[in-house]
């Protein structure tokens, strides 16, 4: 059985090349998509409303610390992913981990707070959730993981299971964002039950659910 | 990546990018040159090296649309060919490793010319263990005797994806089937 030699493929890519349509640069994709997702998270907030004392906690960072957390890493997670999207565009496998530290940021300072307050496992166990915090996550994440994972299936991710993974850390922190400023529950075992869990879980299904899709480009047509 | 051959293949994708089919096949002929030597360089002379040539040019085919004009081109190309390099590597140790642990497949029985035989049986064997896009090709250009033409045809494809499926299934089935000499 003969072997397809080099120089025959050669000669059927280059016959069978056609025009394409490059796609814009990450910075360019990443404003698209955030305008599209924090859009969406605008008329979710708008309609749930914002915490009645939402002014008053502003100032206080035990509120502003974990949003500033949750903002960055949907920020940084969406400039990972689109820029792993296009091979060689990663100038260091580090930031892939950066979105990483900065969830792991809001985690730990929820962590943090939870302790002091003591009694810890009790009011874990007591799993304060509420189903309007995790209706919002949910349904805004896959709403922006949907966006934001078809933009990436038009690009050549050669890292498809990192890509996916920072899309719907990318997703999930948007919502998770919207359910904090809506929330007006501070307690930390509600948050880290109630949004980080659910953030996490949104992770995890989303990127199996996905992963596949960010490989077809390597298909030949 | 000499800086003359980077600046060269940027401009070659440029036109490739527009349509330019004598520019593209220029360019992957300057890039089968370059990543020889680059595959050259980590995996000596193994039999995987060709493999992963043309697994680059295939990548960087279907990638691209990709490609930033405005950006240097030598990091998007070494990224794809340091991806498919290390693929190749891992398949091939996975075959390696479950080949070593498995029993012997089917003996070649020992024709009476000098010329070890597979036997018709075993070749199916191997055809029925492939993806059925691979099987289907292989079987109508070999068995069914079509040119690439009617396959790409009948299955809905391009001719150069016909051949490369080919390529792909004529690969697998001689790891099947061990590296035996092929009738």
């Amino acid at each position: 059985m003969a072997d397809v030699k080099t120089e025959d493929l050669i000669v059927s890519l280059a016959q069978s090349a056609t025009p394409v349509r490059v796609i814009p640069p990450a910075r360019v994709r990443l404003a698209e998509w955030a305008a599209i997702a924090f859009a969406t998270a605008a008329v979710a907030v708008f309609a749930v409303g914002l915490r009645a004392d939402f002014s008053v906690v502003l100032g206080q960072p035990r509120y502003l610390l974990p949003a500033t957390a949750i903002l960055v890493t949907a920020f940084l997670a969406a400039a990972a992913a689109l820029t792993l999207s296009i091979p060689g565009r990663e100038w260091s496998s580090a930031q892939r981990l950066v979105p990483l530290t900065t969830g792991a940021v809001w985690a730990g300072l929820l962590i943090v707070w939870l302790r002091e307050g003591g009694d810890t496992w009790a009011r874990i166990a007591a799993l304060p959730i509420h189903l309007l915090c995790v209706l919002l996550i949910a349904v805004l994440a896959s709403i922006a993981g949907t966006i934001l994972t078809k933009m990436l299936a038009r690009g050549a991710s050669l890292h498809a299971g990192w890509t996916t993974a920072l899309a719907w850390i990318a997703a999930a922190s948007t919502g998770a964002f919207a359910a904090h400023i809506t929330c007006p529950i501070d307690d930390p075992a509600h948050h880290l039950t109630g949004h980080f869990a659910p953030f996490v879980l949104v992770v995890f299904a989303g990127s199996v659910l996905t992963w596949r899709s960010l490989q077809l480009w390597r298909r030949v047509p | 990546m000499t800086r003359d051959q980077e600046r060269q293949a940027a401009d070659l994708m440029r036109q490739a990018q527009q349509g330019d089919q004598a520019a593209y096949a220029s360019l992957l002929v300057l890039l089968t040159v370059v990543c020889r030597k680059f595959a050259r360089a980590r995996l000596g002379g193994a039999p995987s090296l060709e493999d992963a040539v043309q697994e680059t040019l295939i990548t960087v085919h279907a990638a691209r649309h990709t490609y930033d004009a405005a950006r240097p081109f030598a990091p998007w190309f070494y990224a794809i060919a340091t991806n498919r390099l290390i693929d190749v590597v891992r398949r091939e140790r996975r075959v390696h490793r479950r080949e070593s642990a498995v029993d012997a497949l089917p003996e070649i029985a020992a024709g009476e010319s000098s010329h070890d035989t597979i036997d018709v049986e075993t070749i199916h064997a191997a055809l029925a263990a492939l993806p059925e896009r691979q099987r289907q090709v292989i079987e109508g250009l070999k068995f069914q005797d079509r040119s690439v033409k009617e396959m790409a045809g009948v299955m809905n494809m391009s001719e150069s994806a016909v051949k490369v499926t080919a390529h792909r299934g004529y690969r697998a089935l001689r790891r099947l089937l061990g590296g035996g000499r092929e009738n």
